[in-house]
């Protein structure tokens, strides 16, 4: 499984490979970027199984790098986790509609993240997780 | 549209619906990401270094929130979030950041739930401003180990 965690600042992509870790994906590759334009450049050269990321950012932020991974037919079925402070629930059917996975709002609990993502964790990640 | 929302409310003689809500924010983020616990206090911060750090809200009505720790303090909440071995300077700015952005998001998304917001990108500033007639200022006991200092003002310039 190899997850890539898009945010602006060092600190929040550790807080959310800590909490990936703690329910279950121990075992994960783990890919940063700091910005849309960054993650793009690095799904294109090695394709995550699977995304979050925030929508503030430099560069280029989470939504316009939702639209461009989701108009691209090679990448668009990756799916994509969006985690962000800036939400409200208008702004997130906007999100959804757009192809996103699920929209978490920060702070999220481990306990909240667990069950956004709780499926594409195996039977044996589960049970060495939060899950069990 | 900007300016004919009032983020802050200034009714003299009620309670202000953003103080409920700040105090709700800065407890949910505390506990969420560290399993820590953030009191209202009237108690003094500690004087000496603290880090500082600044947002914006650009719409639906300009305010900024500072937000400041002593660097003690930031520093053991750095350490309590991220259980890194090895903590630096740069790490504890970027929490500082990274928790103003999440406490603000969360505020507004309590005191206008349907109503859009965008902020700037957090910044780390030097100080926290003077006082003045247009800002609020809010302190939290974060579990004992000391005082955050939180600065809602309608006045960003």
């Amino acid at each position: 499984m190899r997850i890539l965690i898009v945010d602006d600042t060092t600190t929040a992509r550790l807080f959310a490979q800590k909490c990936l870790a703690n329910i279950g994906f121990h075992d994960a590759e783990f890919m940063q970027a700091g910005h849309g334009i960054e993650a793009l450049a690095k799904i294109r050269a090695c394709p995550p199984d699977l995304i979050l990321s925030d929508l503030m950012m430099p560069e280029m932020d989470g939504e316009t790098f939702l639209k461009i991974l989701k108009a691209e037919p090679a990448l668009q079925d990756i799916p994509v986790l969006i985690v962000s402070s800036a939400g409200n629930p208008a702004h997130r059917e906007i999100l959804l509609a757009m192809g996103a996975l699920d929209v978490l709002p920060k702070p999220f609990s481990t306990t909240e993240i667990y069950e956004v993502l709780k499926g594409f964790l195996t039977e044996e990640e589960d049970a060495d997780g939060w899950g069990d | 549209m900007a300016g004919e929302i009032d983020i802050f409310c200034k009714e003299p003689g009620e309670k202000r619906p953003q103080e409920k809500a700040l105090a709700q924010a800065v407890n949910s983020t505390f506990e969420k990401m560290g399993f820590m616990e953030a009191r209202p206090t009237d108690g003094e911060a500690t004087q000496g270094h603290a880090i500082t750090a600044v947002i914006d809200i650009l719409t639906p009505s300009p305010a900024r929130i500072f937000f400041s720790a002593p660097q003690q303090l930031g520093w053991n909440i750095a350490e309590t979030f991220y259980g890194l071995e090895e903590m630096t300077m740069e790490a504890v700015g970027d929490m500082m950041k990274e928790l103003l952005n999440t406490i603000t998001g969360s505020l507004l998304s309590t005191i206008m739930p349907n109503q859009q917001f965008q902020l700037s990108i957090p910044r780390l500033c030097p100080e926290l401003p003077a006082p003045q007639a247009s800002s609020y200022v809010y302190q939290f006991n974060i579990d004992n180990k000391g005082i955050i200092t939180i600065v809602l003002t309608d006045n960003p310039s």
